[in-house]
């Protein structure tokens, strides 16, 4: 009887049962982001195998050269998110914490899980020769973004926490990234001796498992239960009927309301969409290349940077995926029938980007246009090309619902994330205008058969009304 | 105990709860302030209040959810901010709404969950026919009523002596309601576990308690068995109730006051009251209302059962 085992052998029992979770449907089903990590698991096995035939015969400098390396960092990446979908399903759960031993179990097992991935993700890189430890340290690396995942995942009710990691997780990404585009530090990070990489490598673990670890204790903090819900203000001693009216009519103009139908998947209101559009990708290349990082001068930086940054201007939100308001704002009858509605949706989404991709894009080619001698002709047929893709790009989230009444998440979130990825790796800079101008165009008729069929499927359709 | 496999742990005659001058704030908010009572074995006790009254606060303490500030819990004579895993193991929770495990069919989930309570009897029948839930279905799939019935199964099926339940019949239909109902009494009966039960159908509570708890505004305002408050709660209406409260004695509680009338506790038919005072058995509800309306600092002050 399990009363009577050591606490040792219990908790272990317990972990064992939580681990072998991980390979019943109930870690696969339903997972968000299974789908995109299988890619980038595939992706990062190829890349392995790439690796492994150039290194026979090559530098491990010039093998990395022609490989995408960066999709191993990705499978990591997106496997953490997995790991911490699941673990934050269970340990999220209300009852969780009455269960004896439950919550232990699934963070103990949730660590241990994502140590194992890590390693068998070093372990398939360093079948091509580099030393383990070295692919230990490049992948752990890669994988300090997803510390700030665990530390704010979605089951975690603070706004304010959820905010600072996300944007702390997103400037690592981002500064990873381009750290692997502009500058050496793949071949840097897999060539460092093990008196360096063994310690940080024991670290960057401890600090993982740490995030792990304490994750029942933030998300069953306090903060989950918020005192102010249902309170009321303290009123007379003998309250006699209040007929104040509480609320306030207040109206919206057109084009607001409109917004509320992107409002839960666009966090940003519409002025900071704006702000953001205008400034960020300009300032991002403009101060990675103010970086003593890589080679050749200040011109030259900031045109080995631009065709990584490409996914600031294409990576798109959740607006296709997060639809549990469709069916309150439609009862407001605000926006006619439910074709009517969703066509509105893919309005208001068409609206917002024809706003914010020409600004993204002028702010990525303004330094490349100003700072390295790019013909204003070049950069003009660039910018416009890009501008088409990503107009494309926004829309190729909702492609599964025209072969699928009811696509799984996973699919729908690949599909809205992989275009951006693609768009990085293949874009007017790194093909040439020739090359990408059909690519562009093929992905913004792409774009507007979703835009012009998805609505009528997506009308008969069911929307998820309740949230989990 | 009947049908229990997890010994029992603690001291021989602790009480099942122990609560004393118990204190929770949030920032500038005090959601509890100075709460003690206690609960025996057996006893099933209501927990009452309007929203944001601190009933879900008091609950989350006291399954050591949440950090109190100051004061004692006990359960089953353990202090809960280190409550062994073998005492927890004799306590069960029913949220307001189950969430989480999505992707779990009924039977995983159940399984999974029932395994770190270690080896258990087979699931009570009664309790499964109640429940009527399709083993292959997915967690997710089900509908709110469903989730529900799901998460009073996980909270009972390993017979717990103590069991908290926060606004269990919310999302139940009427009949799953009322079979509930029946169940957690036949349960008690059989089981002679402690309750702790928050739920806004009155009806219900007044039935099933045995002990009334109201909390107002944080403070437990009234603990009182629930036949004595049926025998001893009463309207005293009469035109002008400053002379009824002048004439009553120390020891009667005023639990409310309306232009016309006093709401006492500790009334017995032979209190000598004014001339023209009616004297009314209150509806649970109207009782309800009065005694958990909120109040101002200055009217708590000044309202005689503070003084009490």
């Amino acid at each position: 009887m399990n009363s009577f085992l050591p606490s040792g052998a219990l908790e272990r029992s317990d972990m064992l049962r939580a681990l072998r979770l991980y390979g019943t449907r109930a870690f696969f089903v339903g997972n968000p982001m299974i789908f995109t990590a299988g890619i980038f698991i595939l992706l990062a096995v190829m890349t392995a195998h790439e690796l492994h035939t150039a290194l026979l015969t090559q530098s491990l400098e010039t093998a990395l050269k022609h490989s995408s390396i960066l999709n191993a960092a990705l499978a990591a990446t997106f496997l953490q998110s997995c790991l911490q979908i699941h673990a934050g399903n269970q340990i999220g759960a209300s009852q969780a914490p009455a269960v004896p031993g439950l919550l232990h179990a699934e963070a103990r097992a949730a660590a241990l899980m994502s140590m194992v991935v890590l390693v068998a993700l070093s372990g398939l890189l360093a079948w091509s020769g580099v030393p383990l430890h070295d692919t230990l340290f490049y992948t752990l690396l890669n994988t300090v973004p997803s510390v700030a995942q665990w530390y704010a995942p979605p089951q975690q009710s603070s706004r304010r926490l959820k905010a600072i990691t996300t944007l702390t997780g997103f400037a690592l990404l981002l500064g990873l990234m381009l750290l692997t585009f502009t500058t050496d530090f793949p071949l840097w990070a897999l060539t460092r001796p093990a008196i360096l990489t063994v310690p940080s490598d024991i670290a960057m673990m401890g600090l993982l498992t740490a995030a792990i670890m304490t994750l029942p204790n933030r998300l069953h903090s306090p903060a989950m239960m918020s005192p102010t819900d249902g309170m009321t203000a303290p009123a007379a001693a003998f309250p006699t009927p209040d007929t104040t009216p509480r609320l306030v009519p207040h109206d919206l103009s057109f084009y607001q309301l409109r917004q509320m139908l992107l409002a839960p998947a666009s966090p940003t209101t519409l002025k900071n969409d704006l702000l953001i559009s205008l400034f960020m990708p300009a300032c991002a290349v403009m101060i990675m290349a103010s970086l003593p990082l890589g080679h050749g001068g200040f011109g030259t930086r900031i045109a080995h940077l631009t065709p990584g940054m490409t996914i600031l201007i294409a990576l798109q939100d959740g607006w296709i995926r997060t639809r549990t308001h469709w069916p309150l704002l439609l009862t407001t009858g605000r926006f006619g029938s439910r074709l009517d509605f969703v066509r509105a949706v893919f309005t208001a989404k068409a609206s917002r980007v024809l706003m914010t991709a020409p600004l993204r894009t002028v702010s990525l080619m303004l330094p490349i246009t100003l700072f390295r001698p790019l013909a204003p002709t070049h950069a003009l047929l660039d910018g416009a090309e890009l501008l088409i893709a990503t107009l494309g790009v926004t829309f190729c989230g909702s492609l599964p619902f025209l072969v699928m009444k009811q696509p799984p998440q996973n699919l729908v979130v690949a599909l809205s994330l992989a275009p951006a990825f693609i768009l990085q790796l293949c874009n007017p800079f790194i093909l040439g205008a020739r090359i990408f101008g059909p690519i562009a165009l093929g992905i913004a008729a792409l774009g507007a058969v979703c835009f012009f069929l998805v609505p009528p499927r997506l009308a008969r359709a069911d929307w998820p009304y309740e949230t989990e | 105990m009947q049908d229990r496999n997890i010994p029992s742990h603690g001291a021989p005659f602790s009480l099942p709860v122990e609560v004393s001058h118990l204190t929770k704030s949030f920032g500038s908010f005090t959601a509890l302030d100075d709460v003690s009572f206690s609960i025996a074995q057996g006893e099933t006790v209501a927990l009452l209040g309007r929203n944001g009254a601190g009933k879900s606060t008091l609950i989350g303490c006291l399954m050591g959810f949440l950090l109190a500030d100051g004061g004692n819990i006990d359960i089953f004579g353990h202090s809960i901010a280190s409550l062994p895993r073998e005492i927890r193991a004799r306590t069960g929770f029913v949220p307001q709404t189950m969430t989480g495990f999505g992707t779990f069919r009924v039977a995983q989930l159940m399984d999974y969950i029932a395994a770190f309570y270690g080896e258990l009897p087979p699931v009570d029948p009664t309790l499964m026919a109640w429940a009527d839930l399709d083993p292959r279905k997915m967690v997710r799939s089900l509908s709110g009523g469903q989730k529900q019935r799901l998460a009073i199964v996980l909270a009972m099926r390993h017979n717990p002596e103590f069991l908290v339940l926060d606004e269990p019949v919310a999302s139940l239909d009427p009949h799953a309601r009322r079979d509930f109902m029946n169940l957690l009494d036949s349960y008690t009966q059989r089981t002679g576990a402690s309750i702790l039960i928050s739920s806004h159908i009155l009806s219900d509570l007044e039935r099933l308690c045995s002990r009334l708890l109201f909390v107002r505004q944080g403070r437990v305002v009234l603990d009182v068995p629930t036949e004595t408050f049926r025998a001893t709660t009463r309207w005293l209406e009469h035109l002008t109730p400053d002379q009824v409260l002048a004439a009553l004695p120390a020891d009667i509680q005023i639990l409310g006051q309306r232009p016309d009338a006093l709401l006492v506790h500790g009334w017995t038919e032979d209190l000598a009251l004014p001339n023209g005072t009616q004297t009314v058995v209150p509806d649970f509800e109207d009782a309800f209302l009065e005694i958990t309306a909120p109040r101002t600092a200055r009217a708590e002050a000044e309202t005689p059962d503070a003084a009490a």
